[in-house]
Formats: structure tokens, C-alpha cells, sequence
């Protein structure tokens, strides 16, 4: 690269710092992502994703369509119906095979419980928008287990 | 600075100092990224964050350590291809004339701290005036430790052979804006601008 370019870069780099830093808690958040180290849980990844296959249906203003995810293990499969408005999320779920579990919904402003009845199914609101995780608690083959979800954004 | 691979492997044991040292090594190319795809702040920061969270999951099963860049850098172009996405910006992934065209040619944002150099603001606002596609590279480039063509490539989608001659065309439009900015208003910002830039003006090119 030619010298000349190659100041122009390095006053560019400097010109990025000053008008459009990473701001301090990005960073911040970056580090403490350390902290979600989740070692030896089971992965459901996820399989489906509305927005995805029809993002025409995210083109509808307002919170009237559903945003529809699935999540899949080895073990076990988690349906999610997302209903976002104003910032928040309304989650309502369901495991199958159809079992109780715990859940733990971990998003960005901290970690909501819940349980799942009998037939796998459960409910939770209020979850802000952004980073999203789901770990639950379970017994799909007797033995307690813990299940991760991928990370979503909401 | 240590080796990226032995700071992806002591990561993976457990080692925070280690993985301190991996967000020190690449969140702001990660930010740039977002930045270049124009997400808002709030969107780069969600995109930062969902990044950084896949990259705790997968340490422990990244096949090449060496290349972790080019593993954070095509995360953060999955992450930013699904927030454009789910916002409605609908993309056609793999074809870079499309997505030039759906992406809002917002500003990017002012620093608000009280500007220290003038001569700066200009490079920043002639880079600004810059084609979206010229904006896009460049945006990237502006990261220290500079990326390599091979983060550059996955993060934007573009051939490596592409990126060194685009590069070059980009900083010389650049250059001309800002050349003509000079003739404009004939200030003295700008010809402190020309000397630190080596010299913008180039006797006997043709215009």
C-alpha cells in the first residue's frame, strides 16, 4: 500500500475514535459475556426462524404477527411465539416432548424464572428487547438436565 | 502481544485475563462492522453483544484458533444480516449491489465531546460524503490493529483480491473531496489536513 494511503488510514483510525468510538459499555458487555460460559449443557440450536423465511411479515408495523422460533436438542424440542411491543417481549413456549421444566430466560437486564405445566407449556412478558437465552431444567430421559438455547436477539 | 491462538485457548480453560485480551483484540473491529452495515448504536451494540456471546459457546470448538478474526468477523455479518432482517430491511445475502441499495445512508454518529482537531472533523465529514460502498470498506479498515483481507472478506462478503484495489480508489475519492472541499473554502484546516495526509494534492495528475 502506497504510504500516502497508508496515512490517510491511520488518520481515518484516528478520525473513527473520536466520531464513532465503541462506546465504553459495549466493551463492558463484551467482557462480561465471559460470565455465560455455559460448560458441558446440552445445545438446542436453533431451527427455525419466522423472520427468517418470512421477512415480509416483519414489513407489518405494529406487534399483531407473531415473531415464531424453534429451538432443537438432541433431547428435547422448545416452540417460542414472540409478541414484541414498546421494547418488551412476551414469550409463550412449549417442550416436547411435553414434560415440566424450569426455566431460566436470560436477556440483558437480568434472569426471569418460570416453570413449564406438565404439557410442556409456559409464559413469560416483560423480557427486554435484545440478546436473549433460555436454559432449562429438565428430565427427558429420568435424569435432571441442562438445556441451553442459542442466543437470540429479540 | 500474545498469539490469538493461545489467547483462544485459555479462553476456553477458563482464563478471563485471556479472554480480556481476545475483546481487547477485536471489539472494535466488531463494532466497525456493525457500524458499516449502518446499524444504529443500539443495533451495533445488540449485534456486539449476541457476537461476543456465540464466540463463549464456541470456544472450545472453533476448528482453526489462528483464524478466530475471520470467525468473529462472519458472526458479526450473520448477526447484522438477521438484525437488518428482523427490522424490516430486507437483504439479499451474497449480493453487495442490493445491499448498498436497501441500507439507509444515515451519518454516522458525532462524537459529542468538544472536537480537539478541526482538521480531523473534516477528514470525518468528507468520509461521510463518501459512495455507501466506499463508506462500507472504509469503515472497517478504520480499526486498530487493522483486520486482515481475511476478516475484511468474510465480514463484507468480498473477494480478497477485490479488497486491496477498491481500498485504493476509496482513499482517492476521499482525497478528492477533500481537495475540493479546500478549493471551496480555502481554509487553513484544510492544507494542515493536506500535509498530514502526505501531501493531497499530486503535481502533473491529470483531473
Amino acid at each position: 500500500m502506497a504510504t500516502e494511503d497508508e496515512s490517510v488510514l491511520r488518520a481515518l483510525r484516528q478520525a473513527a475514535e473520536q466520531f464513532d468510538p465503541m462506546p465504553p459499555e459495549v466493551r463492558d458487555a463484551a467482557l462480561g459475556a465471559f460470565a455465560w460460559r455455559t460448560i458441558g449443557m446440552e445445545l438446542a440450536e436453533l431451527s427455525f426462524d419466522s423472520t427468517q423465511t418470512q421477512p415480509e411479515l416483519a414489513l407489518r408495523s405494529g406487534s399483531a404477527s407473531p415473531r415464531l422460533l424453534t429451538f432443537e436438542s438432541s433431547t428435547i424440542t422448545v416452540d417460542l411465539e414472540a409478541t414484541s411491543s414498546q421494547g418488551k417481549t412476551h414469550l409463550v413456549g412449549h417442550i416436547y416432548p411435553e414434560q415440566p421444566a424450569l426455566l431460566e430466560i436470560r436477556h440483558r437486564a437480568g434472569v426471569e424464572s418460570t416453570s413449564a405445566d406438565e404439557h410442556g407449556r409456559f409464559s413469560l412478558g416483560g423480557i427486554q428487547s435484545g440478546p436473549v437465552r433460555l436454559v432449562l431444567k429438565c428430565r427427558p430421559h429420568e435424569e435432571e438436565q441442562a438445556i441451553r438455547t442459542d442466543w437470540i436477539i429479540l | 502481544m500474545s498469539d490469538v491462538k493461545d489467547l483462544v485457548a485459555l479462553a476456553a480453560s477458563g482464563d478471563e485475563a485471556a479472554w480480556a485480551g481476545l475483546v481487547e483484540r477485536y471489539s472494535r473491529l466488531v463494532w466497525a462492522i456493525a457500524r458499516s452495515y449502518r446499524l444504529s448504536h443500539a443495533d451495533a451494540a445488540d449485534v456486539s453483544q449476541t457476537t461476543w456471546l456465540r464466540m463463549v459457546e464456541h470456544l472450545s470448538t472453533i476448528r482453526d484458533p489462528s483464524s478466530v478474526g475471520a470467525w468473529i468477523a462472519t458472526t458479526t455479518r450473520r448477526e447484522c444480516l438477521q438484525m437488518l432482517r428482523a427490522s424490516g430491511r430486507v437483504v439479499a445475502v451474497g449480493d453487495e449491489e442490493s445491499l448498498e441499495l436497501h441500507m439507509p445512508s444515515a451519518a454516522p454518529a458525532v462524537d459529542e465531546h468538544f472536537l480537539q482537531s478541526v482538521a480531523i472533523e473534516e477528514l470525518w465529514t468528507a468520509f461521510s460524503a463518501l459512495p455507501d460502498r466506499c463508506r462500507t470498506l472504509l469503515r472497517v479498515l478504520m480499526v486498530d490493529p487493522p483486520p486482515s483481507y481475511d476478516e475484511i472478506g468474510v465480514a463484507l462478503d468480498m473477494p480478497i483480491g477485490s479488497i486491496g484495489p477498491t481500498r485504493a480508489r476509496c482513499i482517492e475519492r476521499l482525497r478528492r473531496i477533500l481537495e475540493s472541499t479546500s478549493i471551496k473554502s480555502g481554509s487553513e484546516g484544510s492544507s494542515q489536513m493536506s500535509e498530514s495526509l502526505g501531501g493531497i494534492s499530486r503535481p502533473g495528475k491529470d483531473d
